[in-house]
């Protein structure tokens, strides 16, 4: 099972790539990485000095010179280059984490828009919690991987200088050290293979479990009343066990090579030189100080065999990281995570023409899975209109919005803005000159000021709370607009949640409105007013821009001056209520389902008289409204009793 | 007991046996790691005192072995400190998920997923090394230290006094200084933990996010956010590599001490030159673990940090506290008794709410948007208690009552239906099914999606029950309502409470399932929320709440029958509103 899910979300990344996006890092932030190279190669540099002090101090006793100011001076050296050291090592520290926390965020802030951008905003390709790990883990990897290259620029400064020195004492001994060098790379290479399968497994199941915690705490309510918190727990200890798996076998793989293999192979290699440097010591071609030159470079030399293999294993990590990150790419290559963008690019655009006309023509999406969505759809859309889609569960009404505005990508068919072809719909059905408002809107966990601006104007936010019937709502909150809403929103009431999604929308001030099913969780009152008040906006207003909405009740469809009737994801009538009611049998089974509760006042389960003054109002049309309306009245007839 | 030190010792006793291998693998390391300074000192005395070849031979020979050995230690010791430290991270992961699905929903509210799923994954993460290495490292190297000095002072009882004074005084710096990072490091956990949250809420958010233009904003708010999170961890990983840096200083000064010393006594001839080395081998050896020990020093830190908002999270209880008791079987009579309730703001919810419902029937609860009506039925559920009166089940006040046994008897459909990423069978049973060793069987999920009317739907899905939910083949808003239906089917409930259940149902589809509902309330207590009156219709008697207080509450039909009745108005309004004026 782990299998499958590890096939379906790998896209194998070329080493090319990763090396591009390493580069192109690099090429974002080169003075950064170069400011922590200088620290990096002074403190490595100074590796070597306590050998070459003590061989120093050793020689000198070796001599039987005196004891005297001279002496005291090299030991005192120790201290001084000790403090060198934790300079340069605090320095490193900051500079180096200065590089990686740039390259860090450019790829995080790169990955998070590219993200919020593509077309297919509802079908993600992993749960927010797998995301979020790929954006905060996977991301994190390349970075890394940069700072610890220079960790091989520093212990190469520091290999080449204890080499150096060795070679001065003894050029063949020294060459030795070089041996664990040439075998490190070959036996981390032959590793890396054999771990690249584990090492995809074990991030997959990080990415699994970080999806199955966000799910379980984005469901929490749902399983306490459950009960079945203890089983998501147990869920979580069956991927907590699988991933323990996958980790310690890539540790041992990784350790068995970097510290058995390498290290302790620059270890028996160092054993070997001192042998054989004990030998030429016994000769007396080699002084006591230089063996224990040699006993404390040879390490050092071995360290940067160690660095070098190190890195090739994590290359194979950046691999990974970057296979995992292509997903969230939506084509785009990986190289380009490492360059910044523009990321407000196209996102205000100014105002293109006061919309007169939309002209939807033959669009299509259907789900690959179920075979459902909506084919050929065409309509088209006058300034000062309320289009109402309705249908059934499952006909495709949401799918129509959605196309429409680029959230799903047209299989065929197109857009026209007055006229004009929309070239990217994604990119143009934003404010001004749209707003959408989803089936189930969600807030985010700020204050509900900044979740109706969304950092416009503050100016627009009472019209809006105005429009969207909602400033009683926050005059009878506790802190008013700066009241906390909670995660999703949840603190506040569904039909207060409902409003501030819609409240929202209207603060953009934008030509046409899109939304779906925005009354479900509003009162009749409530309802009706949020009608009215729109209707009256577009009435007041001399550019007036459209409304395009899903709705099956009765005050949407009543208001709408077309309604589009879906069915299997066909527009299969369009036009005002009372002809449809007339002519389309979808229409009136639908109305009729919506009437119920009249069908049974019919029945007799409410007054007679209140009924019969209900069947007389149904005509009539809110005064309020200038042009008369007449056209969009509900049509009685549609109030008469069901025939069976 | 210090938290961190009860943390590991809770997690680490149910595997003492391996955490004892483990701790037998560090210190034959250790004495490994001993021993080759010490035969480095025999060959450079033996090869001075101009000895015999064979003997220089057989002492490379030993520390040759010495390195073999310990090549073959290394892997061993890593696996075994990774078992140990994955086996207790994930016993603390699932202790604490627990806990925090457990707690009240007001602490649900205020803390997001993201910063949940960060805390729980991210921060234990964290303790890996802490767990299997920490301790044996810290205490090996202690013991290494002190093996050294013992070495040292039978070698020159001199030389190791004044470096075991030294050593001494360095102990009682570090000391001081260990914590130095710790609130460093919490405040950068946290600015992760903000971030990562920022990003999940609003990819869960995109379409919103987008069809609004707020992107523009959400890009902004993420580049604050990373920045500060970026600066946070920069600050917190410098300022604790300050305790290495003393690490350092400290040991040089030993190291010149130790030079200066022993010039002094070469020169005076009371030590041997292989003796100065063996100063200089472990002072190294000590320096080079001191790459070792102040990774573990930082990692500390960091451990540390982790820990105490690992142990915040531990030590809260839910407001909710279970009683003994449990509920009876069957329908479920429903008593408030002079009920008032108010959330953490203070501003009253429910004022004095008093009324009774007998088993088996059926209650209308009517009342505008924010009238209480979603509370009452928190209350009934016990997400929440009342701040004064009582909720009754079966005659029981609830706070005597086990939560479990609330949870299994009380059903609630909620307007919002979370879903997760699972199956379909996984999301109807929350992984109680017998598929996965549970209690519930395919058939009765067959049985409940029939009466639903979503045989046809599951008909259609690729894979019937093992289908995931997720991407292309998700659930429309009114589909995953009636997956919510089915799951309370399936919990054979003795009190349903449907709030706003058809609220995403098209018309058609209500209807379809109307008989359903009937046969879920058949022989069952229940509470239908609505803001349709058509829904109400349905009920036996009406509760209408206005404000937080019941201001009517009788038989439906004699309601509807009495013109001067809220719910007779209601009924008259409602459609009147919905018609014109």
């Amino acid at each position: 099972m782990t299998g499958d899910a590890a096939a379906q979300t790998r896209t194998p990344a070329p080493m090319r790539d990763v090396l591009a996006l390493l580069a192109n890092l690099v090429r974002y932030s080169p003075w950064h990485y170069a400011a922590t190279l200088v620290p990096q190669a002074l403190r490595l540099s100074l590796v070597l000095a306590p050998g070459l002090i003590a061989r120093a101090v050793f020689d000198h006793l070796t001599q039987q010179r005196p004891l005297g100011p001279d002496l005291w001076l090299t030991i005192s050296l120790f201290v001084v280059v000790a403090l060198l050291r934790v300079g340069a090592l605090l320095s490193a520290v900051y500079l180096e984490h200065t590089a990686f926390f740039r390259s860090v965020n450019v790829i995080r802030m790169n990955l998070f828009e590219r993200f919020m951008r593509r077309p297919i905003a509802h079908q993600m390709p992993f749960p927010p919690g797998e995301v979020v790990s790929r954006m905060g883990l996977d991301g994190n990897r390349l970075p890394f991987y940069l700072t610890q290259l220079e960790n091989i620029f520093g212990s190469g400064v520091g290999a080449t200088i204890a080499f150096a020195a060795m070679a001065s004492v003894n050029l063949p001994l020294a060459s030795l050290a070089l041996l664990p060098l040439l075998v490190s790379p070959a036996a981390v290479a032959l590793i890396n293979y054999k771990r690249l399968g584990n090492l995809r497994n074990l991030r997959n199941m990080e990415g699994r479990i970080s999806a199955l915690l966000g799910d379980a705490f984005g469901a929490v309510q749902a399983l306490q009343i459950a009960g079945a918190e203890g089983r998501a727990v147990e869920q979580l200890e069956r991927l907590n066990g699988l991933r323990k798996h996958y980790a310690v076998r890539d540790e041992f793989m990784r350790k068995l090579v970097l510290d058995s293999l390498v290290n302790d192979l620059a270890m028996v290699v160092t054993a070997a030189i001192l042998v054989l440097a004990a030998r030429a010591l016994h000769a007396g071609t080699f002084s006591v100080g230089d063996f224990v030159l040699f006993s404390y470079a040879a390490a050092r030399v071995t360290d940067f065999g160690y660095y070098v293999g190190m890195s090739l294993s994590q290359l194979q990590e950046s691999r990974v990281a970057v296979e995992r990150m292509i997903p969230l790419l939506d084509g785009a290559p990986p190289r380009w995570l490492g360059t910044p963008s523009d990321w407000v690019r196209g996102l205000r655009p100014g105002r293109p023409g006061q919309l007169r006309r939309l002209d939807v023509n033959a669009l299509s999406h259907v789900y690959a899975g179920s075979g459902r969505g909506i084919s050929a759809a065409r309509f088209s859309i006058e300034a000062g209109e309320i289009i109402v889609v309705t249908g059934r569960i499952g006909s495709g009404k949401t799918t129509l919005l959605r196309t429409l505005l680029g959230l799903l990508p047209a299989q065929s068919g197109g857009v026209f803005w007055n006229g004009e072809p929309v070239a990217q719909p994604n990119e143009f059905f934003v404010p001004p000159r749209s707003a959408y408002t989803p089936q189930t809107p969600r807030l985010f966990s700020e204050a509900l000021r900044s979740n109706i601006l969304l950092g416009r104007d503050p100016a627009a936010i009472e019209p809006a709370l105005w429009q969207a019937v909602m400033s009683d709502d926050v005059r009878q909150l506790e802190r008013g607009l700066d009241t906390l809403v909670g995660p999703r929103g949840v603190k506040l009431s569904g039909g207060q949640l409902q409003r501030a999604a819609a409240a929202r929308m209207f603060a953009g001030g934008t030509d046409l409105l899109v939304f779906d099913d925005l009354s479900s969780a509003l009162d009749v009152m409530t309802e009706e007013t949020l009608w009215a008040r729109l209707r009256e906006r577009l009435a007041a207003s001399n550019a007036p821009g459209a409304i395009l909405a899903v709705s099956n009740r009765r005050g949407a469809l009543r208001l709408a001056t077309r309604i589009l009737v879906l069915k299997d994801g066909e527009i299969i009538d369009s036009g005002p209520l009372d002809a449809l009611l007339e002519r389309c049998a979808e229409m009136r089974e639908i109305w009729q389902a919506t009437g119920e509760p009249i069908q049974r006042v019919e029945a007799g389960i409410i007054p007679p008289h209140d009924a019969v003054r209900i069947s007389q109002l149904a005509g009539t049309d809110p005064g309020r409204d200038a042009d008369g309306g007449v056209d969009r009245a509900g049509d009685p007839r549609a109030d008469q009793p069901d025939p069976d | 007991m210090s938290p961190t030190l009860a943390l590991l010792l809770r997690y680490l006793r149910p595997q003492r046996g391996r955490a004892a291998l483990l701790a037998a693998l560090v210190a034959f390391g250790i004495a490994l790691q001993l021993g080759g300074p010490r035969l480095m000192q025999a060959i450079i005395d033996v090869a001075r005192a101009g000895a015999s070849e064979d003997a220089l031979m057989g002492l490379a020979a030993a520390f040759l072995a010495v390195v073999l050995v310990k090549q073959v230690l290394t892997p061993l010791t890593t696996w075994t400190s990774d078992n140990v430290g994955w086996t207790a991270m994930n016993a603390l992961r699932a202790d604490l998920t627990l806990q925090l699905l457990r707690l009240d929903l007001g602490f649900h509210n205020s803390k997001t997923p993201g910063e949940l799923i960060e805390r729980v994954d991210g921060d234990i993460s964290q303790l890996a090394n802490f767990f299997s290495q920490f301790t044996l490292r810290v205490a090996g190297n202690a013991l290494l230290m002190a093996g050294a000095l013992v070495i040292l002072w039978s070698q020159d009882a001199r030389l190791g006094a004044a470096l075991s004074v030294f050593a001494l005084i360095s102990l009682a710096v570090l000391a001081r200084l260990h914590r130095i990072g710790v609130p460093y490091f919490k405040a950068g956990r946290r600015a992760v933990a903000i971030t990562l949250a920022f990003i999940e809420e609003r990819i869960a958010g995109a379409e919103d996010l987008r069809g609004n233009g707020g992107l523009p904003y959400a890009f902004e708010q993420l580049r604050a956010l990373t920045t500060r999170d970026g600066d946070a961890r920069r600050t917190a990983n410098t300022i604790a590599r300050v305790t290495q840096g003393v690490w350092e200083l400290l040991l040089s000064g030993g190291l010149a001490l130790a030079f200066t010393l022993g010039a002094i006594f070469i020169t005076a001839g009371s030590m041997s030159l292989g003796g100065l080395y063996l100063v200089f081998a472990y002072t190294n050896l000590i320096a080079t673990n001191l790459m070792q020990i102040t990774e573990q020093l930082d990692d500390f830190q960091r451990a540390t940090a982790n820990i105490e908002r690992t142990s915040e999270l531990l030590s809260l209880r839910s407001r909710i506290i279970d009683g003994p008791r449990a509920l009876p079987a069957g329908a479920l009579p429903v008593a408030f008794e002079r009920v008032c309730f108010e959330y953490a703001n203070g501003t009253p919810v429910l004022r004095d709410v008093h009324f009774t419902l007998g088993a088996g029937r059926v209650l209308g609860l009517l009342g505008r948007t924010g009238s209480g009506k979603t509370t009452l039925s928190r209350l009934l559920s016990r997400f929440y208690d009342p701040a004064s009166g009582q909720v009754r089940l079966a005659g029981l006040d609830l706070r005597e009552v086990d939560t479990r046994s609330i949870r299994a008897r009380v059903s609630v459909v909620t307007q919002e239906v979370q879903l997760f990423h699972g199956t379909v069978r996984d999301n109807l049973t929350f992984w109680d099914n017998a598929a996965q060793g549970g209690r519930i069987t395919d058939a009765a999920i067959l049985r409940a999606l029939q009466s639903l009317g979503l045989a046809e739907w599951l008909a259609r899905l690729p894979n019937g029950l093992d289908t995931p939910i997720a991407g292309a083949t998700s659930l429309s808003a009114g589909e995953a309502q009636l997956l919510a239906l089915g799951r309370a089917f399936l919990q054979d409930p003795g009190l349903v409470i449907l709030d706003e259940a058809s609220a995403r149902l098209d018309p058609t589809t209500e209807r379809l399932i109307e008989t359903a509902i009937d046969r879920l309330l058949a022989g069952r207590t229940a509470i239908i929320i609505a803001h349709r009156l058509a829904t109400a219709l349905r009920a036996d008697e009406i509760l209408v709440l206005e404000g937080g207080r019941v201001t009517e509450h009788g038989e439906r039909v004699a309601l509807q029958r009495d013109p001067g009745s809220r719910f007779s108005s209601m009924l008259r309004t409602g459609l009147i509103e919905e018609e014109g004026p």
